[in-house]
């Protein structure tokens, strides 16, 4: 009975890891022809891709890194300090709404709307510029995420800190922000996880020079090399893949 | 003192989110109508003529909600299933790497496996022919960039099955669903009864905002139209995206144009919501 489930304990791990089986494979070769199923010429030559010139995968890696890293912090911060005072705000439900907008429009159709301000303002084709777009849908994200998280109970301490003569910087910075640590870890790694799978923003407002993992996946892809694809697909998909062992919701919200 | 302190946040809060979408908004309706851009001749309705005198726009809005509305009926159906089977027979936490690997391929990822499994000359047709059930890679059924749109659909069906399925469960965990079942047993109703009177009202009428904004990013999603789909229709975001890459200029105001219609309708389905008190954090 133990051998049963433990064989469909790995049968599940393996139909659940088939994905990136599979991108692992393709990455690891460097023939797939039809008709072979399995890819040919196995080596470890991918990694040297890494520090190889002309993939520019170090590159690509540092550029996504920081781009996401910077985003998520921003957007963090100012979303936890301004859904404070949005929360306990009469037109509270007004705020939501409007937060939500950027949010849910088509990344792409947004990124042709704000296109020729970028460009204007000498922003389109620069790390900072697709750093901006990224972070005018970011931070109403946050605004949404945090809006449930300023509660009755969190206002009660505000309160009671200001009862006992604490200045607000001290309710802020003493008690609101250490009792949110949790929250604002699931934020962060929430936003840095929307800004490492963008695509649509980084695409238009990047005019396809700044290259993020996303952005080098659709350039490979573009050039038939389905094993370059696959690798970059497999570094993108390692931050997700850790945060799943790690929180398995923080993948779901995500989303 | 006290309202100025509250004001500015929320002005600042309205600089980032609102203000580059009224503008992009404006921008979008002026070149649309001539005024802005660099084919700004004067005002014309000439560009709306042509969105409203062919069906190109709204063709593609058409297939954009089919395929939206195709993928969100399989994938609530499945996951519904999936959740009454999980939560009564066997717990999610056993299958839980099943639902949320797809939450963790980003979409682009997602249409370039699809596109390398499902094509012409992917993993099951090399299958199928080492397995003798066809003879040339034509002789497999097209999924990938086909009429039918089944890679499109099939790869959003998946990730939205997994991600209704784990947002179900929620929803039964904090509804209290599996108490009210035993007490619907007691009082001798049977397993259709429970599940036409009790499961299916309570889950589909708290997920409903989920669902409706759910189906908005399936309506304006681009990567996995843009790998699987065809030429012609094309979903929104593609065509949208297509008008403004072409080299014809005489595109691009009429791209503007399409981009200012979606975004009107898409903001008035979520002010819909927002009237009906339905968007998220409300609910909750």
């Amino acid at each position: 009975m133990k051998l049963i489930r433990l064989a469909t304990k790995i049968l599940l791990w393996i139909i659940g890891l088939l994905p990136v089986l599979f991108l692992l494979m393709l990455s690891l070769s460097e023939v797939w022809r039809f008709p072979d199923v399995v890819a040919k010429n196995f080596n470890i030559n991918v990694f040297i891709a890494i520090v190889d010139n002309n993939t520019n995968l170090l590159a690509t890696i540092g550029i996504s890194l920081f781009i996401s890293t910077v985003v998520s912090v921003f957007s963090v911060a100012l979303g936890f300090y301004f859904s404070k005072t949005i929360a306990y705000h009469e037109k509270k439900r007004l705020w939501s709404f409007l937060a939500y907008l950027p949010f849910v429009l088509s990344p792409v159709i947004y990124a042709a709307c704000l296109n020729y301000f970028f460009v204007v303002a000498g922003l389109g084709g620069t790390v900072f510029g697709v750093m901006l777009a990224q972070f005018i849908i970011i931070f109403p994200f946050n605004i949404i995420l945090f809006l449930s998280h300023w509660n009755i109970r969190m206002q009660s301490y505000a309160e009671l800190v200001s009862t006992m003569g604490g200045s607000t910087r001290q309710t802020f910075w003493k008690v609101l922000v250490p009792v949110s640590i949790p929250v604002l870890f699931v934020a962060l790694f929430q936003s840095f996880l929307i800004s490492w799978f963008e695509f649509g923003l980084t695409y238009f407002i990047g005019t396809a020079q700044i290259q993020t993992l996303t952005i080098k996946v659709y350039q490979s892809i573009g050039e038939a090399n389905i094993h370059l694809a696959a690798y970059s697909s497999l570094l993108l998909m390692i931050p997700p893949l850790i945060l799943l062992f790690l929180n398995r919701r923080i993948v779901f919200y995500t989303h | 003192m006290k309202n100025k302190f509250k004001i500015l946040p929320i002005l600042i809060f309205l600089t980032i989110t609102i203000l580059p979408l009224v503008a992009g908004l404006i921008y979008a309706l002026l070149n649309s109508i001539g005024l802005a851009g660099i084919l700004a001749d004067g005002f014309t309705l000439e560009n709306w003529r042509i969105i409203f005198g062919t069906n190109d726009f709204f063709q593609s809005i058409a297939y954009s909600v089919t395929i939206t509305l195709i993928v969100l009926f399989f994938a609530v159906i499945f996951a519904l299933i999936f959740c009454e089977f999980l939560q009564t027979k066997v717990g999610i936490s056993k299958f839980s790497l099943l639902f949320y690997i797809p939450l963790a391929t980003p979409l682009i990822v997602a249409g370039f496996l699809t596109y390398q499994i499902l094509g012409q000359s992917g993993l099951f047709s090399r299958i199928a022919y080492n397995l003798h059930l066809i003879k040339d890679t034509s002789q497999f059924p097209d999924m990938v960039n086909d009429a039918f749109s089944i890679g499109i659909v099939f790869t959003h069906v998946l990730i939205s099955t997994s991600f209704f399925t784990i947002h179900f469960t929620n929803v039964f965990r904090n509804e209290n669903i599996s108490q009210l079942k035993v007490l619907s047993k007691t009082l001798g109703a049977g397993n259709g009864y429970y599940r036409r009177k009790i499961y299916l009202p309570i889950m589909l009428s708290k997920a409903t905002p989920t669902i409706i904004l759910y189906g908005i990013f399936i309506l304006g999603s681009y990567e996995l139209p843009m790998l699987l789909g065809r030429q012609e229709p094309q979903m929104i975001s593609v065509a949208i995206a297509q008008k403004f890459q072409k080299y014809n200029i005489f595109d691009v105001p009429i791209a503007y144009c399409m981009a200012f219609i979606y975004t009107i309708l898409v903001s008035t389905v979520l002010f819909i919501l927002y009237k009906r008190k339905m968007l998220n954090n409300e609910v909750d």
